[in-house]
């Protein structure tokens, strides 16, 4: 009977419907546009470094007694902690590459070959770094560094960029894996740039691999610490340089940076608190995104409050249709009671009706903001809105399934509170007094 | 057989007072009856004599000032609005003068309707509507709406609702006002039949010398009293 009278009165119903259409969409379209800007910075961060890591720096400054190390005894007790899968250490030299005529210069990131899975390194092919590859002075490059490679009486030139005009990714340059290219590693490059003097030992590494673009090794390269320990140890040797203080100090501090890989994402603030507490310098992209989440989080509330604003309209709305059926019923509510219905059977009747009103504008609204969406994130892509969104090419507007499903259910739960007013009228409404109109 | 036993309602001293404003108006100043089952019972008067206002305080409708209503023993002037609801649903039925039935509903829906409260099941009321449309001669009406009904159809559509789930007793307020005298004559014979068929009670409000013929016993009312009291069949009457 609910339906019948829906169907009854088009025009007017369609147009509540309408009402509740566009409340339902403002919501959705809010709040994706929240969720849009928060999905944009979440990819950001993880371009910047794994959301599930920790990383525990060098302090420096302090007395010596305060000063913490990065030695093997933090690396025990980091992995005593609660949630934590692993930590991995890593040690750094600064060095550089050289390939006929052109050299490459970057960080040479030595990694604990025992731990080697949990550093989530991965070929640009999509295979793991496997450990042959980095036995015997074999390395694996970032993806950027092959580009690096450049003359310095030349200086640089648009080949040593690994993006094109419009922001895409190039193919890489040369094959660094194959063995004629016949690259050597110095630890000195100060030749090369005119330095004077003897022309620096190269020593001989292999390259075996390179790893997918992005991520935190873009631009290193990637050693056994071991191989990377053993090759600086030749080059002093070869160079007669004798340890000074600071290799001392780097000596106390065996590692660089050690990540800390921790099970869950929602455990890593937990997990920093504790190396905190235990006095080191500590980063984690984690912490930045908590910071943004609350922003965030302000952000989509403001968005949805926007968009509930329009829903409220559309609720009075619904309670008006619902007010004026009651009005055009009254003599047949009258008769239903005059002929024993149960007042929860019209109450039900008409919170029916005020129900599928919320529900059919809550799909039909659902269905229309995935359009708008798309529409969105089609200019959003094209550049005509670059400013509003997280980054270029993210999408500006994201609606998760669980916002299409709470949408609809929102809105019918709308619908039923509209139509809960009017309902308890059709009950209360004399039975006599119905009847009694002609 | 005594009257007492027998009496299926049973009216004590009702009065009804409306208040106008600062007028107060009498509609019923003390009425006395007793209804026997198996009877028709004509309330007769001109218009506001109060033979309406009676009927519906019988029937529930409306609050009595003062006095006492009981049917079937129990004491409807004492329920709620929704044990009257409830009162009504098992043990009466309505004929009205303007017919209301359900515009949206067909004539077999209409004759649903009171089963559909009562809860019974969809096969079942469907079964037995269609016989109650049968009887009353319209099955081949059975899926029109009342607007596509003459006046006399849409009123016997009316007479199988108020007979369908059996009740006890029925009220008719003005049955046959929209009609003319042949339907008029129609819708007498088929209802009084049914009740006497039934044993049913069935209580009518009419101001029509005719239709007060069809009834056992006759209640003439004026200004809010009875003002005279017969029975047609002098035997059954023992005051």
């Amino acid at each position: 009977m609910a339906g019948g009278n829906f169907l009854r009165r088009k025009a007017r119903t369609m147009l509540t419907v309408a009402g509740v259409v566009i409340g339902t969409m403002a919501v959705v379209i809010m709040i994706s546009i929240g969720q849009g800007l928060e999905q944009g910075y979440t990819e950001q961060l993880k371009s910047w470094g794994s959301l599930t890591q920790v990383q525990v720096n060098r302090s420096w400054g302090g007395s010596d007694e305060e000063q913490k190390y990065l030695d093997d005894e933090l690396i025990a007790s980091l992995d005593q902690i609660e949630h934590v899968v692993a930590s991995l250490p890593t040690t750094r030299r600064y060095a550089g590459l050289v390939r006929g005529r052109t050299i490459c210069e970057n960080s040479f990131i030595g990694v604990d070959m025992t731990k080697l899975q949990y550093y989530k390194l991965t070929l640009a092919n999509g295979e793991p770094v496997s450990m042959e590859m980095l036995e015997n002075n074999g390395y694996v490059m970032g993806y950027n560094t092959v580009f690096d490679f450049y003359n310095p009486k030349k200086g640089w030139t648009e080949d040593n960029s690994a993006y094109d005009d419009e922001g895409n990714p190039k193919p890489l340059p040369f094959d660094p894996t194959n063995d004629d290219t016949r690259i050597k590693m110095v630890f000195d490059t100060s030749y090369y740039w005119g330095g004077g003097g003897n022309k620096p030992k190269g020593y001989d590494v292999y390259c075996n691999g390179v790893l997918k673009q992005g991520g935190e090794y873009n631009y290193s390269i990637i050693m056994d610490m071991k191989t990377l320990d053993t090759l600086y140890k030749k080059y002093q040797k070869d160079s007669r340089i004798k340890e000074n203080d600071r290799d001392n100090d780097a000596n106390k501090n065996k590692y660089d940076t050690v990540y800390v890989e921790v099970d869950n994402m929602n455990n890593v603030t937990a997990v920093q608190k504790e190396i905190d507490a235990m006095g080191y310098n500590t980063w984690s992209a984690t912490e930045l995104l908590e910071n943004v989440k609350e922003q965030m989080a302000m952000i989509q509330a403001v968005l949805g409050g926007i968009g509930a604003i329009s829903f409220l309209v559309a609720a009075i709305g619904i309670s008006n249709t619902m007010v004026m059926s009651t009005y055009e019923r009254t003599r047949e509510i009258g008769i239903m009671k005059v002929l024993g219905c149960k007042l929860s059977n019209i109450m039900i009747l008409f919170l029916l009706e005020a129900a599928i009103i919320g529900l059919c504008g809550g799909i039909l609204g659902i269905g229309f903001s995935y359009g708008v969406s798309a529409i969105l994130n089609y200019f959003s892509a094209s550049g005509a809105l670059s400013g509003i969104g997280a980054g270029d090419g993210m999408p500006i507007s994201v609606i998760p399934l669980w916002l299409a499903i709470c949408g609809a259910i929102f809105s019918t739960l709308v619908g039923l509170i509209s139509g809960f007013y009017p309902a308890l009228r059709a009950t209360r409404l004399s039975a006599l007094e119905a009847i009694k109109n002609e | 057989m005594s009257n007492q036993q027998d009496a299926i309602i049973k009216v004590k001293n009702l009065k009804k007072v409306y208040t106008i404003g600062s007028e107060r108006v009498i509609a019923l100043a003390g009425i006395d009856m007793t209804i026997r089952r198996g009877e028709i019972c004509c309330l007769f008067g001109p218009s506001g004599s109060g033979k309406s206002t009676l009927l519906n305080m019988l029937a529930g409708l409306e609050k009595p000032t003062t006095g006492q209503i009981s049917i079937n023993n129990a004491r409807i002037d004492k329920m709620n609005e929704k044990q009257l609801a409830n009162f009504r649903r098992t043990n009466f039925g309505f004929v009205f003068q303007s017919y209301n039935l359900l515009p949206a509903l067909t004539a077999l829906e209409n004759v649903e309707m009171p089963m559909i409260f009562r809860g019974v099941s969809h096969e079942l009321r469907r079964k037995q509507a269609l016989k109650m449309l049968q009887y009353v001669g319209l099955k081949d009406r059975v899926k029109h709406k009342p607007t596509q009904m003459s006046g006399g159809q849409q009123q016997r559509v009316g007479i199988a609702r108020a007979f369908v789930a059996h009740p006890p007793v029925i009220f008719a307020d003005e049955p046959t006002g929209n009609l003319d005298t042949h339907t008029t004559y129609e819708v007498m014979d088929m209802m009084s039949k049914m009740v006497k068929e039934r044993n049913s009670t069935m209580i009518i409000v009419t101001h029509d010398n005719e239709i007060a013929e069809y009834g056992d016993h006759i209640i003439k009312i004026r200004d809010g009293k009875i003002l005279e009291e017969s029975w047609r069949d002098e035997a059954t009457a023992t005051q």
